[in-house]
């Protein structure tokens, strides 16, 4: 595949401060996008505390949530976002090897 | 397009809609999984205000941990001012233990004089945040005094306040530090607007400007300036509070209410925000009276002398230890005909007679601190005739007791002289008178003897020619 053809992941993660769930979510987010994805992600990360507007918009009704706008189809992944391979399958990203899914999951 | 055709299309679409209704259903499943392991923090409900966030108990632990561990006391009050919990922090600061506070009323935790605070922080209403200085009472009775912000928080059920308390002890220390400074400095020290008006003044600056400090800061730094220096201060100012300058001094004159100049050394600098503007003028004031008047009795009473020094008949010189002129008064041009400008830089030697030079010299050499020296010579005029002159000398010398100076006193005495000389060619004609008036008299006796004699020897003679026989 040419570097032009790379697809661009349009992302947003709600998170509640810093609680637990949303503190493990916005670690393995956050590592994915800066490590296999880099370059090719916009992530917005929004504390539901201070955007409600946004919350309506998405239909959040969990935190934290990550929702894919691009590339379609539109998803969104509630809870146990920690879980990398949850998050890989949820992106439409190939299985990662079997050491690296350890890693991700303490 | 063929019926068959449109048939395979129709099936193909309904099936990519089912596979994005599985997939959806997937991931609702997935949700569902997740917040019924715990896997999620808080949810999103509706209600009639709007979206509603419900926090999930475990979710609260960091918040909770980060409160109690806090570096400030935090508590959380009733409506009514009961304390519905209080961190370690805030039970230190009141010296308590934790479970002793909860379900007290605040207000018996503060002092008498603080009711009315405390009431002010109590009615902090919803989405409001109230700061306010208070005192809390120790157990034993001591004291600590804090910086109390209060938020108020409507719960529905009530509203409460969340009250983080810092401790100011530190800083009440060294407020009371400062206090006793300035109170307690001897140079007057002062804080003003960037207007120029005294926010803040010490004692010491009170004396000195003779206000008190309730009328002091009623004024200007301009309204105390003694008029003929406004214009100099003003410009320093401004170039300090534009940053041109960092600070500067300055010797100038203030004004007492009764009318009298005080003089003073002033310091000024500045006391700037962190976006570089100005907060504060900071004004330091050291007493310089009597130092000035001092100096200016003695520069009228140098003029007085100097006065006195040009006016005189006599010739007034001040030399360096080499002997060179630094200063004559004036009258030289009189006594020896020399314009004082030209001989200032001159060794007095090339002024004296060659003939009483080497007295000259002996005499001014031996001119010790405290001691002085009279010498009568012939000072050279500017026609090259020399007058004599009465020449007093007397060192002056440092606080190291090194010459500094020698003042010298010159009188003219060539009347004087001319007077003594013709006395003197007077007396030498007269001894030659009397040796010869001695002489002759002398002579006058020897012939007188002489004259006695020849009578005697004539009588002798005429005797015996008168009586031969007695031969």
């Amino acid at each position: 595949m040419t570097e032009e053809a790379q697809p661009h992941w349009y992302l947003t993660l709600y998170v509640s401060g810093a609680s637990p769930n949303s503190a493990a979510a916005l670690d393995a987010v956050q590592r994915l996008c800066d490590g296999e994805l880099a370059g090719q992600v916009d992530l917005q990360i929004v504390d539901v505390r201070d955007q409600p507007a946004l919350v309506v918009r998405d239909n959040i009704v969990a935190v934290p949530t990550l929702v894919k706008r691009l590339p379609a189809p539109l998803r969104c992944l509630v809870g146990d976002l920690g879980d990398i391979a949850r998050v890989r399958i949820g992106l439409g990203l190939p299985a990662a090897p079997a050491n690296e899914t350890q890693e991700q999951k303490p | 397009m063929s019926s068959a055709a449109a048939g395979r299309s129709d099936h193909e679409s309904l099936m990519e809609h089912e596979r994005d209704l599985l997939r959806e259903v997937g991931d609702l499943r997935a949700a569902l999984e997740a917040i019924r392991r715990g896997g999620i923090d808080a949810v999103v409900l509706p209600g009639p205000q709007g979206e509603n966030l419900y926090t999930l108990t475990s979710a609260d632990r960091p918040y909770r941990v980060l409160v109690e561990e806090m570096g400030e006391g935090a508590a959380t009050l009733s409506e009514h001012g009961i304390v519905l919990y209080a961190n370690k922090r805030f039970a230190d600061l009141l010296g308590r233990d934790r479970a002793d506070l909860l379900g007290r009323d605040l207000t018996d935790l503060v002092p008498a004089q603080d009711p009315e605070v405390m009431d002010d922080l109590l009615a902090t209403g919803p989405g409001r945040t109230t700061h306010m200085e208070l005192t809390l009472v120790h157990a034993d009775g001591s004291t600590t005094p804090v910086l109390a912000s209060a938020t108020g928080l409507d719960l529905e059920w009530s509203v409460v306040r969340c009250l983080i308390i810092a401790d100011l002890t530190r800083r009440v220390e060294a407020e009371e530090l400062f206090r006793l400074t300035m109170e307690n400095a001897t140079i007057g020290m002062s804080l003003e607007s960037p207007e120029g008006r005294f926010t803040l003044v010490n004692p010491a600056l009170c004396r000195m400007l003779g206000r008190d400090a309730e009328t002091l800061m009623k004024t200007t730094w301009q309204d105390v300036t003694h008029p003929d220096d406004l214009a100099v201060d003003e410009g320093l100012f401004d170039d300090l509070k534009a940053g041109r300058i960092p600070s500067f001094r300055v010797r100038k004159r203030y004004l007492r209410p009764d009318g009298s100049v005080f003089w003073g050394d002033l310091w000024m600098s500045t006391v700037r925000n962190d976006d570089g503007s100005l907060q504060s003028l900071i004004g330091q004031v050291v007493d310089v009276n009597e130092q000035v008047q001092a100096t200016e009795k003695l520069a009228e009473s140098e003029k007085q002398y100097r006065l006195l020094a040009e006016n005189a008949s006599d010739v007034v010189m001040r030399l360096d230890p080499g002997r060179r002129f630094e200063w004559m008064s004036g009258s030289v041009a009189d006594v020896l005909g020399w314009a004082a400008p030209d001989l200032v830089d001159q060794v007095v030697d090339e002024f004296i007679h060659p003939d009483d030079l080497p007295q000259f010299r002996q005499l001014i050499n031996g001119v010790g601190p405290g001691s002085g020296v009279r010498v009568e010579c012939r000072f050279r005029r500017s026609d090259d005739t020399y007058r004599w002159v009465d020449y007093r000398a007397r060192a002056k010398v440092g606080e190291d007791g090194t010459p500094q100076s020698l003042v010298v006193g010159l009188v003219d005495i060539e009347a004087r002289k001319v007077a003594e000389a013709k006395e003197l060619d007077r007396l030498y004609e007269l001894e030659r008178f009397q040796q010869l008036t001695v002489g002759r008299e002398l002579k006058m006796i020897v012939l007188k003897r002489e004259i006695e004699h020849l009578k005697s020897s004539i009588s002798a003679d005429r005797r015996d020619s008168a009586n031969p026989l007695e031969t």
